[in-house]
């Protein structure tokens, strides 16, 4: 599915000495079916990483492949095949979603674009796919007529992931989907995200700063420290068995309730 | 003992609807007790924390009563309250970017409290600055008085705030979400300096979170608030090992992702505990403008 090759990306001018170093030769495969974490701290380049996957952002080295092709910024037709089928989550839904649209306009916004419905591969109704995805998110269909503003912080998440899965996404990208939600709300929607991982056979890619929510979710994981991948492996046994010392301080760090 | 903060029976309502948002709520704080009050969002608690204070909206409406010192603060003139707030009642907000004023350099904030309260010579307010910003264990603190706010990351934020509330040795600190718009890291080392500077000034504090894992880290006892009314209060281990209300055992349950196998279903509040009919997400007015500095 991806290729990240030897990807660099600084931020600032080159050379000069406030230029920040976001992300350093990363290299990283995602193949088809993967569900893969990412985690490390804020200014890990984490979200650097996703962007890039997302075709937001081009890298200052190094190169990013979806399904073979070069991701380029300037190369309407290979984003337009990218948007179609890879879909991102942001933390905060309270400003990802648009406050002055309703939410069944939200949730429709990609089917509309004309660049994704050239591609062929999404759904071309869509009254009938809103009613389908709010659905699947365990959303009333009358939520459709109402503004973001009317819901709770959970339920906002879920628009998020409805207008996500609205394209019928091969993947999805998710940044830090729970870190904005309480406590007792993150459990209601990470099981949402399993449930639909595994019934749309989604590919997974999650950023998170919490190690046990990437272990719920991901099979694999990478762990980002100033840019670079200093650990990766299976979830499990990064999460029970950390190697480097700045995973074992990300696990340290998460509260835990006592016994 | 006497209580160093009683609160009895404090009813809010908000607005001409009169949409009661804090039920009867009954607590108090001994001097140098940890308390912590958790619930979700929109369950009062930061009403509680703005109403203890005297900085609810002006379309609230309150009654019972919040002694301190012999006095009800609910009755006390807003003058009175002003001298108490910032010197021996102080609030560390969730979001500091937004209780930090954005135009102002570090520096002059954090002297601020101390002109307040203190008729020092700008040389000497200066002085006693720095020092302050090198005890809260911020690197380069003499330049770091110099930078605006938004030159500084969350966690840097989040230590001149706890470094305003702490500085004038206050008697109760309100802490409402401290750690919570900050990554676990620098949460752990955030929540590491609070419970330092709470013993150096041998304060008590009202902790508000919505995570029982932080709350059980910081506090001696937990109150668990539900719709505006107080369903379980009790030492941190007996509320974790028993208990009793539903909606509290639903909490716990949510709060152990450590333990559950991955990618299995977790269990949610909803399992333990049925609301009749959630009152939709309206949220009222006051508590969307948390962290906004008054």
């Amino acid at each position: 599915m991806f290729e990240v090759d030897h990807v660099t990306r600084t931020f600032g001018r080159r050379k000069s000495e406030t230029a920040v170093q976001a992300l350093d030769d990363v290299t990283l495969d995602i193949k088809s079916g993967d569900r893969l974490g990412i985690v490390g701290e804020s200014g890990s380049g984490k979200t650097t990483l996703v962007r890039l996957l997302a075709g937001l952002d081009s890298p200052t080295a190094g190169e990013v492949r979806f399904q073979g092709a070069r991701l380029d910024r300037r190369d309407p037709h290979t984003l337009a095949r990218l948007r179609a089928s890879v879909q991102m989550v942001f933390q905060d839904p309270r400003s990802s979603l648009d406050p002055r649209m309703k939410v069944g306009q939200i949730v429709t916004e990609p089917l509309r674009s004309r660049r994704l419905r050239q591609t062929g591969a999404i759904p071309t109704d869509p009254k009938t796919r809103l009613a389908e995805v709010l659905d699947q998110v365990g959303l009333p269909a009358a939520a459709a007529a109402l503004y973001p503003h009317e819901f709770s912080g959970g339920q906002r998440q879920r628009i998020a992931i409805a207008r996500a899965l609205a394209p019928n996404p091969d993947i999805l990208l998710a940044d830090e989907p729970v870190s904005a939600l309480d406590v007792s709300v993150r459990a209601q929607v990470l099981n949402l995200i399993t449930d639909l991982v595994t019934t749309m056979h989604l590919t997974l890619v999650l950023v998170s700063h919490d190690l046990a929510v990437i272990r719920h979710l991901c099979d694999q994981v990478v762990v980002l420290q100033h840019g670079r991948i200093v650990e990766q492996g299976s979830a499990d046994a990064v999460y029970s068995h950390p190697q480097a010392a700045y995973t074992k301080s990300l696990l340290a760090a998460v509260p835990r309730l006592p016994d | 003992m006497t209580a160093l903060l009683a609160v009895d029976g404090l009813n809010v309502w908000f607005g001409r609807s009169r949409s009661h948002v804090l039920k009867s709520v009954t607590f108090a704080v001994q001097p140098g007790e940890r308390v912590g009050l958790i619930g979700e969002s929109g369950s009062g608690k930061s009403v509680t924390a703005l109403a203890l204070l005297g900085l609810l909206a002006e379309n609230a409406t309150t009654a019972g009563t919040v002694t301190y010192g012999g006095r009800n603060l609910l009755a006390l003139p807003e003058r009175e309250l002003a001298r108490l707030r910032g010197q021996e009642l102080t609030m560390v907000f969730q979001e500091p970017m937004t209780a930090l004023d954005p135009t102002m350099r570090v520096g002059r904030q954090v002297a601020e409290v101390i002109k307040l309260h203190d008729d020092a010579s700008g040389k000497e307010t200066r002085a006693r600055v720095v020092e302050r910003l090198g005890q809260v264990g911020l690197p380069d603190p003499a330049g770091l008085a110099e930078a605006f706010p938004h030159e500084l990351s969350g966690g840097q934020r989040q230590r001149v705030i706890l470094a305003m509330a702490l500085m004038n040795r206050p008697r109760l600190v309100i802490c409402d979400e401290p750690t919570t718009a900050l990554d676990v890291t620098v949460q752990a080392q955030v929540l590491a300096l609070l419970d330092h500077e709470l013993t150096a000034a041998g304060a008590a504090t009202l902790f508000i979170s919505h995570d029982l894992a932080v709350v059980a880290q910081v506090c001696q006892r937990v109150m668990v608030m539900l719709d505006g009314e107080i369903v379980e209060q009790g030492p941190v281990g007996d509320v974790l090992s028993h208990p009793a209300h539903p909606y509290t055992q639903g909490l716990i349950a949510t709060a152990r992702l450590d333990r559950a196998v991955p990618g299995s279903h977790l269990p949610t509040v909803d399992d333990f505990y049925a609301r009749a009919s959630r009152p939709a997400a309206k949220v009222p007015a006051a508590v969307e403008m948390r962290g906004v500095a008054r």
